[in-house]
């Protein structure tokens, strides 16, 4: 028989509100309220899912995140996700779910076949197959492998991309209380109540734990009213519903995982689909409940196997029968509770206790109407593809059950004791501790700040956890407020009537029975034994051969039976056994989440210059430089690309005007009166010197003589410099120059400041700059007035007014240039004054591109070039060391390897056939041995206009210019397919005099 | 008199995410950064006070606010000056340096009740009321870019903050708040 809803009861549900979803393309209803488990087994549908690695039929088997049977696939298209748990799906109008693993349905999935090969794919069968035998070496296990993990795999994802968004969120508080069960809402109110700040979270979408599934009373009320009362005296605290906490961290930081429009039909695109929530709580109270265990029985994985607990909560939180007749195979007193929850709701009940002694509840059992076997064990479930009875016995003398007879059932419920969730403080390191009458792991001792209380604590009576978790809160509050409450002792664990007794496995004398224990991994109670035979004597060792409770599962289901088993074999205890690490995350997260909003167009930060908006008006195609916008090229009309863009912009430099966003040089504000002498110590060359108004070119050095950076350091005042550095050297040299001052030379008073974001720098260069700048500003730009390498502090005429400028007469194209600086806010008004100007000389703006052809043309290094490799004679700059004065990376460039003279030296590469074209990154052979690393390798090239139009190449080769002007090389590109002559020239083929810029 | 151009120029402004959250940016005239030497903080300290109009120079991650505008410390050298209107650079009698950032920094105010949990997508820090609040201060990163927090009281002491963002990530840094606020429009 199937599921149905029953026409009473479902506390948690609301009959009025139909909701219509889909399962396998199958139109289907349930109500709100309902799980996606619920809603199926309402709709009488049984096999759910198939096993991982038999294909086994597999129906619902629990009520929670343990699920390890009724793995489904949600969604469709990029919003497919499988391995949904469906017990934690919650249902709404038109969700799409569907069966996985299986073909072609999991109702009739021809890779049951697997099945009957069963005894062949136990644990270690693909290392033991494919693995180091005559003929299986790594060749063929490669070809083993993608056959293996074709047919692997429980679901499968979208290939397309993630279409949700997700954030991160910090949360601060009080105290943290994990689970919304009795134990947790009972803490929270006492928190709440001494003026605590508290945060409740949830991992259900309704808050009340085991309040929904019961029929018990709770300090006299029934428990939906207790439930409402408490809920209601928790005003102020805040609720996470659809949350789980995933992780325990140091300093006690708790990772929640918050489902947000899961549930949604239609949710608002602002919304993101869910949230990790980083929260440092100043105390923390684990109330996260308990997990029912399984008993290890044959076939206890058909369709209609579930837990006990499980089957109550679908009666009695959902309205939903999972059968007719059931049986209830239990070894502790719980397993009357579930009973009893059965049989009143009209399901034919009976209850195998495995303890063969009196128990108090059994009056009342029997008054529900419950049939009780005592000293009874399920044996075998019987029937196909679904439960049709259960074989039941009773313990012979070897401990095997004897069988007797065949109980009718549709449902089988079974309960092996309860497991407290322990996870979160395993997450922290901490060793459970076992407890053999209470035959559970219960917690070692918490880390400083959590507590752990209710069924997490071992409280297994609603009372019991109720005034454990009230006396966990008191503490809580004292250490936190100060305030002395009351010192009750706290309760020992337990609240049973009557002892558990110990069961794991039922087996038989005469044949082995198929007794899974981990049904996501398709793990059973042999593969565990056999792992104890081949030597994985420990627990950890046995996990990973045999998969047992790891992945999604984390020990929930079969852990602490698979260890029970482990010990057993090993003829030891279960203490001495040990049981496996739990690890983060307790449930899955989607892997965006993790992302949050880094990805896509959040993936980093996006810096723009002042003068963006006005280079984008004019058409600027703009480049990703680390995380800048650098105005590229500009589109001046319709059919021009970057290719002839830049050669017109830097045609229009050399032979006119041009100008170029600059404000992404790194400008650092050095102060002080010791300014310069500090500078005289960070670069080659001296600074001390320098006079107010003037500017200077500077390279800086590591301390093992490779060139760090370089740039032009102004001097504005006595006490004042302001220093450029590269675009991607800004925060490197800035971190650089506060590491000196504040670890070597913490006797200079002198200051530094990052300023490039107070300035937007334009660069005019031409022939025509000058005539272009001079009229818009209020003094004299002449040669005598700003020769080269001098600043004027002046002010530029714009629309509205007059702004500050500084101007230096600097230039990184090798023609007549000036750099302008305006504080940023003006650099718009700047830019709109400067452009008609350079446009009526004939000239246009330019971008990065143009700006690296002219300085390829004109042999300056940049970023590319001053690699991390490179020593300052590498670069050409060797002149430029003072010997006058110490330096930092002086005494190291000096070392015999960096003086050689056949190091790679910079270079321009010319092809030797017009036409022909090498890239960036090709390598520079010897034309007579085109092999290895060769002798040098490309860093820039361009079109260069200076040159006739010719392919112009700069970078290093051995020995440099002097060691092969004229010559020919080889310039290869093995990787991207090309080989092209070219002729090394000097890097200063171009107004090697320097007269253009000088004039 | 030139229009000074803002990094969020041209974006709609104030922007309202429901009743409760709001997104400006707060001009400011000046921010000039005051720099005390080593063995001269308080001489540096009682320069930035009397220039800004305040009794003393705030402590540590304090603001106080006079009649030249706020004083931030932002670190055990550092003050802020911030100032709606212009103002001329303060001396320091060599107690310091001093340097004109009055360009440098895009201030975005977020205001309103649901200003603590936006920022709680922004920052690691504690910003509820009873942890921050006006004349309070904070150095943190939001989108992988260092930004200076200063509590503000908000217009009907609903709370708020203001965000000292570089200026070149102004834009960045209010398009990703834009973007985690929208969902506090969601009813």
């Amino acid at each position: 028989m199937s599921g149905y809803r029953l026409t009473v009861g479902g506390t948690g549900i609301n009959r009025a509100q139909p909701l219509r979803f889909t399962w396998d393309d199958e139109a289907c209803f349930g109500v709100e309220g309902d799980s996606l488990a619920s809603a199926l087994m309402s709709c009488g549908k049984r096999t759910i899912a198939r096993g991982f690695k038999y294909h086994r039929p597999r129906g619902i088997m629990t009520a929670g995140p343990e699920e390890g049977g009724a793995l489904v696939t949600t969604g469709s298209g990029a919003g497919r996700e499988p391995n949904a748990k469906a017990p934690c799906v919650e249902l709404f109008e038109g969700l799409e779910a569907s069966g996985q693993n299986a073909w072609p349905s999991v109702r009739f999935d021809l890779g049951q076949v697997n099945d009957l090969m069963g005894r062949f794919f136990s644990a270690g069968f693909y290392y033991k197959t494919f693995f180091g035998l005559t003929g299986r070496g790594t060749w063929e296990w490669m070809q083993f492998e993608k056959l293996i993990r074709q047919a692997a795999g429980m679901g499968r994802a979208s290939h397309q991309a993630d279409p949700d968004s997700y954030e991160y969120v910090h949360d601060f508080c009080d105290v943290l209380v994990v689970g919304s069960g009795p134990a947790g809402l009972a803490a929270a109110e006492t928190c709440v109540a001494q003026g605590l700040d508290v945060m409740l979270v949830e991992q259900d979408f309704r808050l009340g734990g085991s309040l929904l599934a019961t029929s018990e009373t709770v300090e006299g009320q029934p428990a939906p009213a207790w439930l409402s009362d408490r809920l209601s005296a928790l005003e102020g605290v805040r609720f996470l519903p659809r949350t789980t906490a995933f992780g325990l961290y140091d300093s006690n930081v708790v990772g929640l995982y918050e489902k947000v429009t899961d549930h949604l039909a239609a949710p608002d695109p602002a919304l993101p689909r869910g949230r990790i929530r980083v929260v440092r709580p100043a105390r923390v109270i684990l109330a996260s409940g308990a997990l029912e265990r399984p008993v290890a029985f044959g076939n206890n994985d058909r369709p209609g196997s579930m837990l006990a607990h499980a089957a109550q909560t679908y009666v009695t939180r959902y309205g939903v029968a999972p059968g007719r007749s059931a049986v209830v195979a239990a070894n502790s007193d719980s397993g009357y509770r579930s009973a009893m929850t059965l049989a009143a709701a009209g399901i034919d009940t009976m209850l195998l206790d495995a303890r063969d002694r009196p128990n108090p509840l059994a009056e009342q059992a029997r008054a529900a109407g419950v049939q009780i076997h005592r000293g009874a064990l399920p044996v075998e479930i019987t029937g196909g593809r679904v439960t049709h009875g259960l074989r039941v016995g009773r313990r012979g003398r070897h401990g095997h059950a004897r069988p007797e007879e065949i109980l009718g059932a549709d449902i089988v419920a079974s309960s092996g004791g309860w497991s407290p969730a322990i996870h979160l403080v395993s997450h922290r390191g901490v060793k459970p501790v076992w407890h053999p009458e209470l035959c559970c792991f219960l917690s070692g001792e918490p880390p400083e700040g959590v507590a752990l209380t209710g069924a997490a604590a071992g409280q297994f009576s609603t009372e019991g956890a109720v005034d454990h978790a009230r006396g966990t809160a008191d503490q809580a509050v004292r250490a936190l407020t100060g305030k002395r409450r009351r010192n009750a002792k706290l309760p020992e664990p337990g609240g049973w009537e009557t002892p558990i007794q110990p069961l794991w496995e039922v087996t038989l004398r005469d044949r082995k029975l198929k007794s899974f224990i981990d049904p996501q991994h398709d793990v059973t109670t042999d593969d565990v034994r056999q792992a104890a035979r081949e030597g994985y004597a420990s627990v950890e060792h046995m996990k990973r051969y045999t998969t047992l409770g790891m992945a999604t599962d984390q020990g929930k289901m079969g852990g602490v039976i698979g260890l029970a088993l482990l010990a057993e074999a090993l003829d030891q205890s279960i203490p001495a056994t040990g049981i496996t690490t739990f690890r983060p995350p307790y449930t899955p997260i989607p892997i965006g989440a993790l992302a949050g909003r880094a990805k896509g167009h959040g993936w980093k930060p996006i810096r723009r210059t002042p003068l963006h908006a006005v280079q984008e008006e004019i058409g600027f195609r703009f480049l990703d430089v680390g995380v800048w916008k650098r105005g590229w090229w500009q589109k001046t009309r319709k059919t021009e690309y970057l290719d002839s863009a830049y050669v017109r912009e830097a045609t229009n430099v050399r032979e006119r005007v041009g100008m170029v966003d600059v404000t992404t040089l790194g400008k650092i504000a050095v102060q002080g009166p010791n300014a310069g002498e500090f500078l005289n110590r960070v670069y080659v060359n001296g600074f001390g010197k320098l006079p107010v108004g003037k500017c200077r070119y500077g390279v800086m050095l590591r301390d093992d003589g490779i060139v760090f950076d370089d740039g032009v350091t102004w001097r504005l005042g006595e006490e004042e410099f302001l220093m450029t550095c590269t675009t991607a050297n800004a925060a490197g040299v800035m971190a650089w120059l506060e590491e000196l001052l504040q670890t070597r030379w913490t006797d200079l008073r002198v200051h530094v400041a990052s300023t490039t974001d107070q300035w937007a720098g334009v660069a005019v260069a031409g022939p025509k700059a000058r005539e272009v700048i001079a009229p818009l500003i209020a003094d004299d730009l002449s040669n005598e007035a700003v020769p080269f390498m001098g600043i004027l502090r002046t002010e530029m005429a714009v629309a509205g007014g007059r702004i500050p400028v500084m101007i230096a007469r600097i230039s990184f194209s090798g023609e007549l240039a000036y750099e302008v600086y305006t504080p940023s806010d003006y650099g718009p008004a700047m830019w709109q004054a400067l452009l008609p100007a350079v446009e009526a000389a004939g000239g246009s703006a330019y971008g990065v591109e143009a700006l690296g052809a002219l300085r390829i043309e004109k042999g300056h290094v940049t970023g590319a070039e001053l690699d991390g490799r490179v020593t300052l004679e590498d670069a050409g700059l060797g002149k430029m060391a003072s010997s006058k004065k110490p330096f930092i990376g002086n005494v190291l460039r000096k070392r015999p390897d960096m003086t050689r003279d056949d190091r790679p030296q910079l270079a321009h590469f010319i092809p030797v056939e017009r036409g022909e074209r090498f890239k960036i990154g090709a390598i520079v052979c010897d034309p007579e041995k085109v092999e290895g690393h060769g002798l040098g390798w490309i860093t820039g090239v361009t079109v260069a206009p200076a040159l006739g139009g010719k392919w112009l190449g700069i970078g290093f080769v051995s020995g440099g210019a002097a060691a092969w002007e004229g010559r020919e090389v080889m310039i290869a590109d093995p990787v991207r397919g090309s080989h092209v002559r070219a002729t090394v020239h000097s890097p200063h083929q171009y107004d090697p005099k320097g007269e253009r810029m000088h004039g | 008199m030139v229009e000074r151009i803002s990094a969020l120029d041209g974006l709609e402004m104030p922007l309202h995410f429901g009743p409760d959250l709001t997104l400006f940016e707060r001009r400011v005239g000046s921010i000039w950064q005051i720099t005390a030497w080593h063995g001269q903080v308080a001489e540096a300290g009682a320069v930035a006070a009397a220039a800004c109009g305040v009794a003393e120079a705030p402590a540590a991650l304090s603001a106080l606010t006079g009649a030249q505008g706020d004083l931030l410390r932002i670190d055990p050298l550092r003050w802020l000056w911030v100032s709606e209107t212009p103002q001329p650079m303060p001396g320091t009698d060599g107690a310091g340096t001093v340097l004109d950032l009055s360009h440098a920094r895009t201030v975005i105010r977020v205001e309103g009740a649901a200003m603590p949990d936006l920022m709680a997508r922004m920052v690691p820090l504690d910003l509820r009321p009873a942890a921050f609040g006006p004349g309070q201060v904070a150095t943190s990163g939001i989108h992988h870019v260092a930004v200076m927090l200063q509590g503000q009281a908000g217009q009907g002491q609903v709370g708020a903050v203001d965000l000292f963002c570089f200026r070149s990530f102004g834009r960045a840094i209010w398009e990703h708040l834009a973007e985690s606020a929208a969902q506090f429009a969601v009813a």
